[in-house]
This record gives C-alpha cells, sequence and structure tokens, in this order.
C-alpha cells in the first residue's frame, strides 16, 4: 500500500533523472561532434536539428532567437527558464524527493539534495570552462543516483513506479531520436558525412554505438540502425526493451488492482509490447517510420495517463499547485524561528 | 597554545556558562576542561563540518518572501547548552503544571466556562479571540486531551530565574533540531560525551508514536496514525519529514486525504486507507474548507466533521490557540491556581493588557521602553520594540493600540541570558556571548512527559535579543545532566 502522490512523486522522479541523463548525453554528443566541424553553417543546422528533435525549437527562439554554440547549451543545460534544462529537471527530481523524503532511502535523499546543490552552485563560466566536464558530471552522476535508489531502496511498489517512469521516458526518447529524415528515407548508405554523424549522434545519443558495433561491425547503415534501436531483446535501451519491460512491471501490480483504469494500463502495455515483440522492419516502413514513431510516443502519452488516473489519482480531488504553495507559505506556524524577545 | 576560553570576556547580564571572568559553573567545569585542551583550528573544522552535515540533509528552513526560495540551514553552535539535573526539576515540574492548567482551561472553555462564570477571566477577553472556536462548546476531544505537544518558551533574566515567555499551543515546531542536533554533537565530538553525564533526548519520537496511538477512537490493534503536512513550502517541512520518518507513520498532506461517511481515508494505490489519528502541522483555519477558510487547499473538506463524529482523534486538538492567545497568557498564573489550587512554579513575564484602560495608558506612554506585541501572532510577526524603534513606529502602534486594544499587550524588556558561542572573527573563531531562550517541548498521553532538555535558541548577532532563524538566529545542543556537575 502506498500514497498515490508517493506513487506519482516515484514516477516522476524516474522519469525526470532518465530525461536528464538523455539531455546530458544528447548535449555532449552534439557538442563533441561539432568541434570537428568546420562550417558555421553545420553547426547551426546541426543545432537546429538537435533543438528541432527534442520538440524545444519553440521556446529556444522566444528565450534566444539567434542560434549560437553558448545559447544552446546554455539552454539545454543552466537554464532556469527551460523546464527540461539539466537544472529544472534536477531541480524537479529533488522537488520530488523533497516530498516523499520520509520514503526514500537517506542514501537516496542526501545523494539528490547533493547532486541539486552541486548543479546549482554552476555558473556559466563552469560551462564555457569546461562543458564536457559539467555534462560528464550530470550523465554519472544519473547512472550513479540509478545504482543508488536500486541498491538501497526496498524493491517495492516505490521502485516499480520508479522504473516505471524511468523506462516510459527511455522508450520514448529512442523513438524520438529516430524520427529524423535520414532514418525515414530508403537510402541504403550514408554518403555525405553529415549523414554519417547523424547516425553516429543518434547511435551515441542513445550510449548504442559500442552494443550496435558488436551486432553490424563499423558499417553505419540506417535501417540497420533503426532496427537496432526499435527492435534489439537485449539492448536495455531499445523501444522494444523498454515496452517489455513496462507490461512485466505493470502485471506485477495486477493483484493489487480494483480499478478499471489500471487494468487498462495493463492492456495498453500489453499491447505495445506484443507490436515490439512481434512487427518487422518491413511493417514499419510500409507504414511510415515517422508515423510508426509517432503512434508509439502516443501510446507511451496514453499510458501516462492512464496510470495517472488509475494509481495517482484514487479521487478527483486535486487543487492547483500554485495554490497550494501559497498557502502553504501562509499557514502560520509556531516556528522555532520565533523572535524570543520580550 | 591558544585555547577556546583565553580570550573570552564574560559581559555583564546572567552568562550561562561563566559565575564570573575565569569562573565557571559548577555544571560547565568539565566541559571547560575538556575544551580547553581543544585547538582552535580543530574547531574551526568541526564548523564547517556541521553546517555540510546539515545543508547535505536538507535540514533546513525555506526563507519566506523569497522569490528564489531559498533554502537556509539553522546555523549551529558547537557549545552545548548545560542545565543541571535540580534545576532541570524545577522547569520539569513548572511546565507540567503549566500544561495541565491549559489543559484544563480548554476543557473548561469548549465546556461548562466555569472559570468565566467565576469571573476569573474575563469572557469577553476569550470570545474575542480569533483562535476561540465557538462552534467547539460542547465539544470533548478523545481522552479530553487538547494539548498533546506543546512547546513552552522560556528566558531567563540577570539574576538567572526561569520565566515564560509564550506558551505555543498549536503546532509548535523545533524538536527536530534537539534531536539532529545531539546526532551532528556525537558525530562531531564522541569524546567530548565520555563522562559528561548527559541525559539522551532520542526518545521523544517513540513517545510522541506512543501518545498518537493511544488517543486512536477505533479499536484496532495498530491505528493507522499520519502526520498532515502543509506541504514541501512551509519552512517546517523538513521537520514534519523527520518526525513521520522517526515514527514510521505516513507523511501525507491534504490531498492525500478524503472524507466519507465522516470518516478520514488516504488515497492510495491500492483504494482508500482509513485513519485513525491526525498528527497535524496545519493550522486551525486551514484544516476544512467546509468549515474555515473556505480557500484552503491544504485541508481536507469534511475533517471537522469527522472529528467531531469521533471518528478521528488529532493532535492538537482543535481550538488550543485560545490558550496561547498573548492576552490570555496573562491569566495562566490565575488558572494555576483557579484548577489546581497551586501556586505557580515558573512565572510569567509581566505583562500590559492594552484592554484595561490602566495599562493602555501606561503603554501609550511608555512605547519607547516597552515590548508591543500583537496577541493573535506568532513568529515574532506584529512586533514593536520599543528601545529600538523610530518615533514614526511608535506612532503606528499608538494607533494600532488605539484602534484595537484587545489585540495588543507589551511587556518590558527582559535581557536574556547569555552563553558563549563560536563566533567567525574574519579568518579566525572567537568566543563571544549571546543570548539564549529555551524551548522544551511537552508531550501528553497516557501522562505528561517533558523532552529532556529542549532547543536552546541564540541570538547569533551581537547584542541581539532576537533569535529569529531569518535574523541570524541559530540553536546548540542542550544537556540537561543526570546530576549536578
Amino acid at each position: 500500500m502506498m500514497l498515490s502522490r508517493t506513487a506519482e512523486s516515484f514516477f516522476w522522479i524516474g522519469r525526470y533523472i532518465e530525461r536528464a541523463e538523455y539531455t546530458a548525453r544528447f548535449t555532449t554528443v552534439h557538442y563533441h561532434l561539432l568541434t570537428e566541424i568546420a562550417k558555421w553553417d553545420d553547426q547551426v543546422d546541426t543545432w537546429r536539428q538537435y533543438l528541432e528533435g527534442t520538440g524545444e525549437g519553440p521556446l529556444y527562439q522566444e528565450l534566444y532567437g539567434n542560434i549560437s554554440t553558448h545559447s544552446v547549451l546554455e539552454f539545454f543545460t543552466l537554464s532556469r527558464d527551460n523546464p527540461n534544462s539539466l537544472f529544472s529537471l534536477i531541480a524537479a527530481v529533488r522537488a520530488n524527493a523533497r516530498g516523499i523524503q520520509d520514503q526514500l532511502s537517506s542514501e537516496v535523499w542526501h545523494f539528490i539534495n547533493d547532486f541539486y546543490l552541486g548543479i546549482k552552485e554552476k555558473t556559466n563560466q563552469d560551462l564555457w570552462s569546461d562543458t564536457h566536464d559539467l555534462l560528464d558530471h550530470v550523465l554519472n552522476t544519473c547512472y550513479t543516483l540509478d545504482g543508488v535508489v536500486g541498491s538501497t531502496m526496498i524493491h517495492d511498489e516505490g521502485w516499480n513506479f520508479y522504473r516505471l517512469g524511468k523506462n516510459i521516458e527511455r522508450g520514448g526518447r529512442t523513438a524520438r531520436l529516430m524520427d529524423i529524415p535520414i532514418f525515414s528515407r530508403p537510402i541504403v548508405e550514408p554518403r555525405i558525412i553529415s549523414d554519417y554523424h547523424q547516425c553516429l549522434a543518434v547511435l551515441k545519443s542513445a550510449s548504442a554505438f559500442e552494443a550496435y558495433r558488436k551486432f553490424y561491425s563499423a558499417q553505419l547503415v540506417p535501417k540497420k540502425i533503426v532496427q537496432f534501436l526499435l527492435f534489439h531483446n537485449k539492448f536495455p535501451r531499445s523501444v522494444r526493451f523498454t515496452t517489455t519491460l513496462n507490461s512485466k512491471l505493470l502485471e506485477r501490480m495486477v493483484g493489487s488492482t480494483r480499478r478499471s483504469e489500471t487494468r487498462q494500463a495493463i492492456r495498453v502495455a500489453g499491447a505495445l509490447a506484443a507490436d515490439l515483440e512481434f512487427g518487422s522492419l518491413e511493417e514499419v516502413y510500409d507504414m511510415g517510420l515517422s508515423d510508426f514513431l509517432g503512434q508509439v510516443l502516443q501510446q507511451l502519452d496514453q499510458l501516462t495517463n492512464l496510470l495517472a488516473q488509475g494509481f495517482f489519482r484514487t479521487a478527483a480531488y486535486s487543487p492547483d499547485p500554485k495554490a497550494v504553495e501559497k498557502a502553504s507559505r501562509h499557514t502560520q506556524h509556531q516556528s522555532a524561528d520565533a523572535n524570543i524577545t520580550s | 597554545m591558544k585555547t577556546l576560553f583565553d580570550r573570552y570576556l564574560v559581559k555583564p547580564g546572567f552568562d550561562e556558562m561563566f559565575a564570573a571572568q575565569d569562573v565557571p559553573r559548577k555544571h560547565y567545569r568539565r566541559l571547560v576542561e575538556r575544551l580547553q585542551k581543544f585547538p582552535l583550528k580543530d574547531l574551526n573544522l568541526k564548523r564547517r563540518q556541521a553546517d555540510e552535515a546539515f545543508l547535505r540533509q536538507g535540514i533546513t528552513f525555506t526563507v519566506y518572501g523569497d522569490s528564489q526560495q531559498t533554502e537556509k540551514i539553522f546555523p549551529f553552535d558547537l557549545l552545548p547548552r548545560i542545565i543541571p539535573n535540580t534545576e532541570w526539576h524545577i522547569i520539569n515540574d513548572g511546565l507540567r503544571q503549566r500544561i495541565r492548567a491549559l489543559n484544563m482551561f480548554l476543557l473548561d472553555i469548549y465546556g461548562p466556562q466555569k472559570i468565566l462564570k467565576d469571573q476569573v477571566i474575563p469572557r469577553d477577553l476569550v470570545e474575542s479571540s480569533i483562535h476561540f472556536q465557538k462552534d467547539l462548546v460542547g465539544f470533548r476531544p478523545p481522552k479530553d486531551i487538547f494539548i498533546h505537544i506543546g512547546g513552552i518558551d522560556l528566558i531567563r533574566d540577570h539574576d538567572g530565574t526561569y520565566y515564560v515567555l509564550e506558551d505555543n499551543l498549536r503546532t509548535p515546531s523545533g524538536v527536530s533540531y534537539v534531536l539532529e542536533n545531539r546526532i551532528v554533537m556525537k558525530q562531531l565530538f564522541p569524546n567530548l560525551f565520555a563522562d559528561m553525564q548527559v541525559r539522551p533526548v532520542d526518545s521523544y519520537p517513540t513517545h510522541l508514536l506512543e501518545n498518537l496511538k493511544y488517543l486512536s477512537p477505533n479499536p484496532r490493534e495498530n491505528p493507522a496514525v499520519v502526520l498532515l503536512t502543509p506541504g514541501v513550502f512551509n519552512s517546517a517541512y523538513f521537520e514534519h519529514c523527520f518526525l513521520s520518518l522517526q515514527m514510521g507513520i505516513p507523511l501525507v498532506e491534504g490531498r492525500d486525504l478524503v472524507v466519507e461517511s465522516d470518516k478520514v481515508f488516504m488515497k492510495t494505490t491500492q483504494g482508500l486507507e482509513q485513519v485513525d489519528v491526525i498528527y497535524r502541522r496545519v493550522d486551525d483555519s486551514f484544516l476544512d474548507p467546509e468549515v474555515f477558510n473556505p480557500d484552503s487547499v491544504l485541508g481536507v473538506p469534511g475533517l471537522m466533521r469527522a472529528y467531531r463524529a469521533g471518528n478521528v482523534a488529532m493532535a492538537n486538538g482543535v481550538g488550543t490557540g485560545i490558550a496561547d492567545d498573548k492576552a490570555v497568557y496573562v491569566y495562566v498564573p490565575k488558572m494555576i491556581e483557579y484548577y489546581l489550587r497551586e501556586t505557580p512554579i515558573l512565572n510569567n513575564v509581566p505583562t500590559y493588557l492594552c484592554q484595561n484602560d490602566k495599562d493602555q495608558d501606561y503603554v501609550l506612554d511608555h512605547l519607547s521602553s516597552l515590548v508591543v506585541k500583537a496577541v493573535a501572532e506568532s513568529g515574532g510577526y506584529g512586533m514593536l520594540m520599543g528601545p529600538w524603534s523610530t518615533t514614526k513606529q511608535q506612532e503606528e502602534f499608538r494607533q494600532k493600540i488605539l484602534a484595537h486594544p484587545r489585540s495588543y499587550i507589551a511587556q518590558p524588556v527582559v535581557s536574556l541570558s547569555h552563553h558563549p558561542c563560536v563566533i567567525a572573527n574574519n579568518q579566525d573563531l572567537k568566543l563571544d556571548s549571546r543570548h539564549v531562550d529555551l524551548r522544551p517541548f511537552v508531550l501528553w498521553g497516557e501522562e505528561i512527559s517533558v523532552s529532556l532538555g529542549g532547543l536552546t535558541r541564540v541570538a547569533l548577532r551581537e547584542g541581539s535579543l532576537v533569535v529569529n532563524s531569518s535574523q541570524g538566529g541559530g540553536s546548540k545542543d542542550t544537556w540537561v545532566l543526570y546530576g549536578e556537575e
């Protein structure tokens, strides 16, 4: 038995951590690719594509306008205005963790708190002086955090929701990575250097480059990359791997559920897992890769909504979080901070 | 070798540690001996370690009115405050007596109102308090206990006599610092504790949980007890987490609870689970939007119905605010005489009620030397510190008092006792004395128990009498000894 709010926080901690991890890796990969690009136009193009791929283009446009490496890096790392910057994501992880501090192992709480306090102190100066170091630190801390959670928390409901959140995010991120033109066009082999780099960037962004090479040697063939990232049954970031795991995690909760929304969530997760387990690359291309990926993302969103209805809110009453914040500050309490003068 | 006390100058007033220059009080003698061998530079390191430990664990409070939502640590001073056994006995007895009388007052006010009929306390004083819940007259709380947790603020004047400055009977906070300060202190100075005869403080959460379970209106082997918090934005949120962890009970927010058929349930991933006892850290006025503040999103609609139906117990009881109203405070010694037929063991600070014409005249004539407080406020809001105020501020308060005499009291400035503290002085450290108070916590279940010691708060700013954490207040570990030294 677990408070619905606690379950929801576990879920979002998992999602935000995974998102931060992806963002850090994604940004590192592109940053490194760009160091070897000579032409300014290519640089801008790459960042533009990157921004579009993440769906953050409009917000970036609003905040910065022109594309420059400096601005893009800031936007994805330390920006306070981008809710999906590393800073914002880690702050969101921490805010969720703070709300369920009583349910976390003290190791996990201290780790998350340290993580937050560390990135809060970072300035643009730090970012420029060692971009790689900052991104690498975030990436490694995300990996380590997952280990701390797994090895110090009880593997009960909270852990299941944490993993569900992480997996749903992970599957979605991998799917989004593939939704770029060179994968949709049925070309056999990339010819120009920037295509090659795009393939490389996609694989590395999913930390799949080394794993891919084990199966297909160093040849970067778009179709094979799609095959690998969609269907591989042993690679933890393939879409199939994540959907299978989602379905398993949800089935574990079958015994404890009494609500129709939760049953429906299990059905949706099961159907998505079956699609990827029995699907083939031919079918995907018949349908169109972009459409197929869109469908996967849509089903993941649906799954998230069903989890919210089925597990996170057992009743409709859910006040506006802003109002809660305001009232909570104003609640007068007999604080130990009180004046003692007389 | 430079030692800690070489340059410490004992100031006028009551120094907790030293009876005179270089003469430590009996109960501090061992500590002073030990610390004399302690190099100053090591102390600096310990100090940093303490700060890091607090920050890392998130033992912080949120500064209100700051858009950055700055979280700060409550500064911790390394030198413990020591209370010898006999002195503690007096405090202990005094607090028990006071809490008993205050609880009887609440039972009476929300019951037969004998003390009003006998005109020991003016009826309009009680009925005009915003903390008086007149709808609850006739309601008896489970086990006849209103005050399950009380935080009583004590101060000492120039001769060391203890006085009660304030009773906090609604949602007093600070006990988590009592426990954490001790933990950090033991980590930093494990050797210091040997042979010091310090009594432990860590049984508080166990006592509290036992008391809460005792209140359960529903016959169950393991009553469901929860801690209700206003949420992460509340400045005492750390404490709410800390206590629920220590007691092993769920930490819930209003949105986690729902009332059906006058019973309280928490929403879980597996449906609704009934709640028997709520340790609430949400003020009365935010508890239930159906009854109190309709805009409250912190509370639970229907909670008061469940409470009145006797299906759920709440600690503290609803309506206790009338007993810690700063104007009602004036009458606590009379309550002790009236209900217990005893003489108060701990005295009040002399207080002028602006409602009384004679008192009001005096207050208005002496605004520049008195401290004026708004009766319904806590946390140091709505105060005038006479000697440090401008004529403009005094004029503002004059108008306020004339407009709402019931809302204000005044007290002479009590020069609080002071205690040596480790103060950073550029790169160097030095010892200097700072004013302190003491907030012991009183728990009431099957019986009354008092936390051993309590929270010693320090006004870390030189000369300041204000221990407010947003104004440079801090705290100290507080040691109650088994014996006299």
